[in-house]
């Protein structure tokens, strides 16, 4: 300590300097005058600005997820093909089936789902909670399904939003979904044309109905025996007549031959 | 006069001088890290006043009224679930409660996520798909206006949440004055399965809003 002490603070007996301590003095005082002005300037600056933090803000997700129920025409539970995919996929026998779509058990929001059946894909309403009589969603959404051949069917569930998806769908509720198009159709023995059923949702009328199903107003109001055409109500169950179903004559009418 | 006697007061010079500047620089260095450390008064409620600087922030209700926002405020709903659609506004009143004019900018910083695991079976960030966006306004009313709507809000959230993000330019506000600024996170529509957790870990970000002013000479 004390030759340190001497070495910094103290001149030499002959009065010389040795050039070796003369460069340490000046570096030790250049690197003290840097610090202090650096200290000078952070202390300035912390003395002219502050700032006002929040506390952690934390935003967190919802997820989607349908629970799907395929059932054959004893009503008995179809199992899935395949449980390891994302998908549920079915290999159905041909027959008839019911297919429901609701909110499934860890679904924390709404979604929709993608039916893929064949090549084809169809979209459905959005299925989920805050169902309200404005928006598009429903508690579950409910299918028919009618195949004249062995069809494999998969059903995913998708997060999603309605205004892309669910006010487009290309399914809505108690939709009939058919593998039968005509170049496909194997048809064994005769077979009754099934009618197309549709369930009325809320805002819709017969013209839209009609329009949809290419037919017109008064025969699905004759089939249905619709007193008021312009008086259906949601929920309702309407009943497409089949394209080669007659209209039948009004009563009272008579027809004259031309003479 | 012998040599040695010539030579102490020398000694006393120096090693006075010497003292002098250490104990200079442990107070600058002292007052420096103090400074830089502590920015609270906790006896006056999240306003700073050093000489005439004060800075005060302000978030609104959703009655409308306004609340001063300190470390432990939490300004965006914790219990809101965001999926595909969802948006949230958030307002923020900055205020210069002093006589010295500053300039102030506004950083949001992500603190903290957890990842989760998707339908796929793969792992996903969520601040991967929201977006988020900021605007300012010198009046409530005018920032009110700017926002209409949901679809106004969505036009503005078009950042990705990384890690910091910062507004490009610093806002003057003069002593007396306020500015309002609206803070936008919102979850894309077209956001599918890839973002639709399965995992037990629920997908979450931390944000961390900081505003920070610095004086300017009037």
């Amino acid at each position: 300590m004390r030759k340190l002490y001497r070495e910094f603070f103290y001149i030499p007996k002959n009065g010389k300097v040795c050039e070796k301590v003369m460069l340490a003095r000046i570096a030790t005082t250049i690197a003290i005058v840097v610090v202090c002005f650096a200290a000078m300037g952070i202390s300035a600056y912390a003395y002219f600005s502050c700032n006002v933090t929040s506390g952690a803000n934390v935003i967190k997700t919802a997820n989607f997820e349908a629970k799907v129920t395929v059932l054959d025409a004893e009503n008995v539970p179809v199992a899935q093909a395949d449980t390891q995919s994302s998908m549920q996929a079915y290999q159905l026998p041909a027959g008839t089936y019911t297919v429901k779509l609701e909110k499934g058990t860890s679904s924390a929001e709404t979604g929709f789902c993608i039916i893929y059946v064949g090549e084809t894909k169809y979209h459905t309403q959005q299925i989920g909670v805050d169902v309200t009589a404005t928006n598009n969603i429903r508690p579950y959404v409910e299918f028919q399904l009618d195949f004249k051949e062995a069809t494999a069917v998969s059903i995913q569930s998708h997060w999603g939003t309605s205004s892309h998806y669910s006010y487009n769908c290309t399914s809505e509720n108690g939709h009939y979904i058919t593998n039968s198009e005509p170049i496909k159709t194997i048809v064994v023995g005769t077979d009754t044309p099934k009618p197309v059923i549709h369930t009325v949702i809320s805002g819709e009328n017969l013209v839209g109905i009609a329009e949809k199903y290419g037919t017109s107003v008064s025969r699905i109001a004759a089939y249905n025996s619709i007193a008021d055409p312009g008086n259906i109500q949601a929920g309702q169950i309407i009943n497409i007549p089949p394209a080669d179903w007659q209209l039948p004559e009004k009563a009272g009418t008579t027809t004259r031959e031309a003479q | 006069m012998s040599p040695t006697a010539k030579k102490k007061p020398y000694k006393r010079i120096a090693l006075a001088l010497s003292l002098c500047t250490l104990i200079v620089w442990g107070m600058l260095g002292t007052g420096a890290s103090l400074a830089w450390f502590t920015d609270t008064s906790p006896e006056v409620n999240n306003i700073f006043h050093f000489a005439d600087f004060a800075l005060e922030v302000s978030h609104c209700l959703t009655d409308g009224s306004w609340e001063t926002v300190d470390s432990q405020t939490k300004i965006f709903d914790d219990e809101a679930l965001y999926e595909p659609g969802y948006v949230q506004v958030v307002y923020l009143k900055v205020e210069n409660k002093g006589d010295r004019a500053f300039t102030y900018n506004t950083a949001v910083t992500v603190t903290g996520f957890s990842l989760a695991t998707n339908v796929f079976g793969q792992q996903f960030s969520l601040q991967d798909y929201l977006k988020f966006g900021l605007v300012s306004a010198p009046t409530e009313e005018e920032m009110k206006n700017s926002l209409p709507n949901r679809e106004a809000a969505e036009k503005i959230a078009t950042s990705k949440l990384n890690r910091y993000y910062s507004t490009d330019t610093d806002e003057v506000l003069n002593p007396g004055e306020s500015s309002y600024i609206a803070l936008v996170v919102r979850m894309p529509e077209d956001v599918g399965n890839t973002a639709n957790y399965r995992s037990e870990t629920i997908p979450k970000v931390e944000l961390g809003i900081i505003i920070t002013a610095d004086q300017i000479k009037n």
